[in-house]
């Protein structure tokens, strides 16, 4: 839909094609990439356990989603904050589809901050951190509807009401729910978490401890 | 020219309605959400309101409920351009109509720039 | 002055004045009320009609000589606040309301506030589907009107049988057997508990509803818009 409008609207005026033409460049990779991390979900969903997994830097795997997220960031007015530079383990993981995971809920949370018309003072936080559970890797933005029983219950209410995180975005916040699909076929799934007093979801990757990344 | 208030949450859509009625010389508030729609509305009293019924935390229809049980406000057009189809809110529609005073009802995604600054201009023009 | 106090739930509110607002109520035993709050309207409501819809509120009040009564004191009893978390049930909430204020006179019995107050619960009850709630109360408005159908016997006056099929005469709001009818036991079976005094989470558990409501649905449509005011 935004890429039918903006086109439209550089037809009606050609002077802000400019403008435009980069906004329909943004809106079409994130439409893209949105569709991409679905089709991963359900390929990874139909071969289950038999993702072949490596040892991964998550720092490096939230740097990469924070960077593919910045234009659709600056798209909504939301700004990014990246909290990954501590040295963490590295975690046993399917490397796409933990950043499709990251990628996945970034776009669902950058839509929604943008819902609440709140963005100037949420940033979204991409952070990790260690918890005695394990490495804790997610998004942040302080939002207090960040609740588990919030959060339990949208997953009930997916496919049977339109917004199934009403109190957090206007759309149906599909990103979340493909972000959990994906977490789940790697043995972990999205929970809501805390970062330095910020609500956010998160998951909890288990760390390989044979190997340290220097 | 006409004062639009445009309560709609998608901030890049919100960006490319405004800059369109903006460049047709009307006046833009853009608000994502209904209690700060109603906030825009009580400061400066709009000529026309394009409304979305998904919003976060109040929905678009505690919006109508409420903007129309001000008298002052009662003579505003309101023009529904919404994600939600028409034909899954049918058997609201004369309520939407009569009871809520919606002016008209489109499905957003079918919704073309060019129509919706017609309809703009047809509901805001003294006929 | 006299004060009465009774449960309420809303039905419609208007501005009166500048800073006067009126609430049309319906009450479980003083049916339905006007009543004048004062001074509400001071400064625009922070969205209060999210409060005030889908409410069973505790007001005090006191009786006018005319149609407006005052309204002394008010207390939020029980808000079913999930029901505005949903478009589609907030829009049935509405329609409930509308429906059920234009299908009562100004002193409709108990039954209607109670009707009300169920639809409400059960628009709140996320697990049940919007069209059950919807086909449920508009059985249960044509019931306390006096027009339920006859689900006993068919026209003949012989017992609806098990293993007979039927159609349906509008008219005489009867079965009446045919081969090859289009309404068999399970349709009259559903019937039965769409129009007794069952509420919508009993009739959301049994097998295969939506299948047989949406085979009803052409029936229960014509009947509401025969014998309801829309």
């Amino acid at each position: 839909m935004h890429i039918a409008r903006r086109a439209e609207l550089s037809r009606l005026h050609p002077q802000a094609q400019g403008q435009s033409l980069e906004d329909i460049l943004i809106s079409s990779e994130t439409a893209l990439s949105l569709i991409d991390n679905y089709v991963l979900s359900l390929q990874a969903m139909a071969r289950g356990q038999d993702l072949i997994r490596e040892p991964v830097s998550v720092s490096a795997v939230l740097h990469d989603a924070a960077h593919e997220l910045l234009p659709a960031a600056k798209q909504y007015g939301v700004t990014l904050e990246l909290d990954a530079g501590a040295k963490i383990e590295p975690v046993s993981m399917h490397r796409t589809s933990l950043q499709a995971a990251f990628v996945s809920l970034g776009h669902a949370l950058i839509e929604a901050l943008a819902s609440t018309g709140a963005t100037a003072q949420t940033p979204l936080k991409l952070a990790v951190h260690r918890s005695r559970y394990g490495v804790v890797a997610g998004l942040y933005c302080g939002r207090e509807e960040i609740t588990v029983e919030a959060f339990r219950r949208s997953q009930l209410l997916q496919g049977n009401v339109r917004q199934p995180h009403i109190n957090l975005s206007a759309a149906a916040g599909a990103g979340v729910f493909v972000a959990d699909a994906l977490l789940k076929t790697m043995s972990t799934s999205l929970k809501v978490s805390r970062h330095h007093k910020q609500c956010g979801l998160a998951a909890i990757l288990p760390p390989l401890n044979q190997l340290q990344l220097v | 020219m006409a004062h639009v208030l445009l309560v709609e949450p998608d901030k890049p859509l919100a960006d490319i309605y405004a800059e369109a009625l903006i460049n047709a010389g009307h006046t833009v508030d853009i608000r994502a959400t209904a209690q700060s729609a109603v906030f825009a509305a009580d400061d400066h009293m709009p000529d026309i309101v394009l409304l979305e019924l998904q919003l976060t935390a109040h929905s678009g229809i505690e919006f109508l409920y409420e903007f129309r049980t001000y008298h002052e406000w009662e003579h505003i057009p309101i023009i529904v351009t919404s994600h939600v189809p028409a034909h899954e809110l049918q058997s609201s529609h004369k309520l939407l109509k009569e009871q809520l005073g919606v002016t008209a009802y489109y499905y957003k995604p079918q919704l073309r720039l060019s129509d919706l600054l017609r309809l703009v201009k047809d509901a805001t023009t003294p006929s | 002055m006299k004060q009465i106090q009774t449960p309420v739930i809303i039905l419609s509110r208007t501005d009166f004045g500048e800073a006067d607002r009126i609430l049309t109520v319906i009450t479980p035993e003083q049916g339905k009320l006007r009543l004048m709050a004062r001074g509400v309207r001071r400064v625009k409501s922070k969205l209060a009609g999210g409060i005030e819809l889908f409410s069973v509120s505790n007001v005090t009040y006191i009786p006018g000589r005319g149609e407006i009564s005052t309204l002394v004191s008010a207390r939020l009893d029980t808000h079913y606040g999930k029901i505005v978390q949903d478009i589609d049930r907030t829009m049935l909430g509405y329609e409930l309301i509308k429906l059920l204020a234009k299908n009562t006179e100004d002193e409709p019995e108990t039954d209607y506030f109670t009707l009300l107050h169920l639809g409400f619960a059960a628009l709140n009850e996320l697990s049940i589907p919007v069209d059950i709630i919807r086909l449920w109360f508009q059985a249960q408005l044509v019931r306390l009107a006096g027009h339920s159908p006859n689900l006993q016997s068919d026209a003949a006056g012989e017992r609806l049988q098990i293993d007979q099929t039927y159609n349906f005469d509008i008219d005489a709001m009867t079965f009446v057997a045919a081969e090859d009818g289009r309404f068999s036991a399970n349709h009259i079976k559903v019937l039965r508990l769409l129009f007794s005094g069952s509420q919508p989470q009993v009739v959301a558990q049994v097998q295969s509803i939506s299948t047989m409501l949406n085979e009803l649905l052409p029936l229960l449509r014509t009947i509401s818009q025969t014998q309801l005011r829309s």
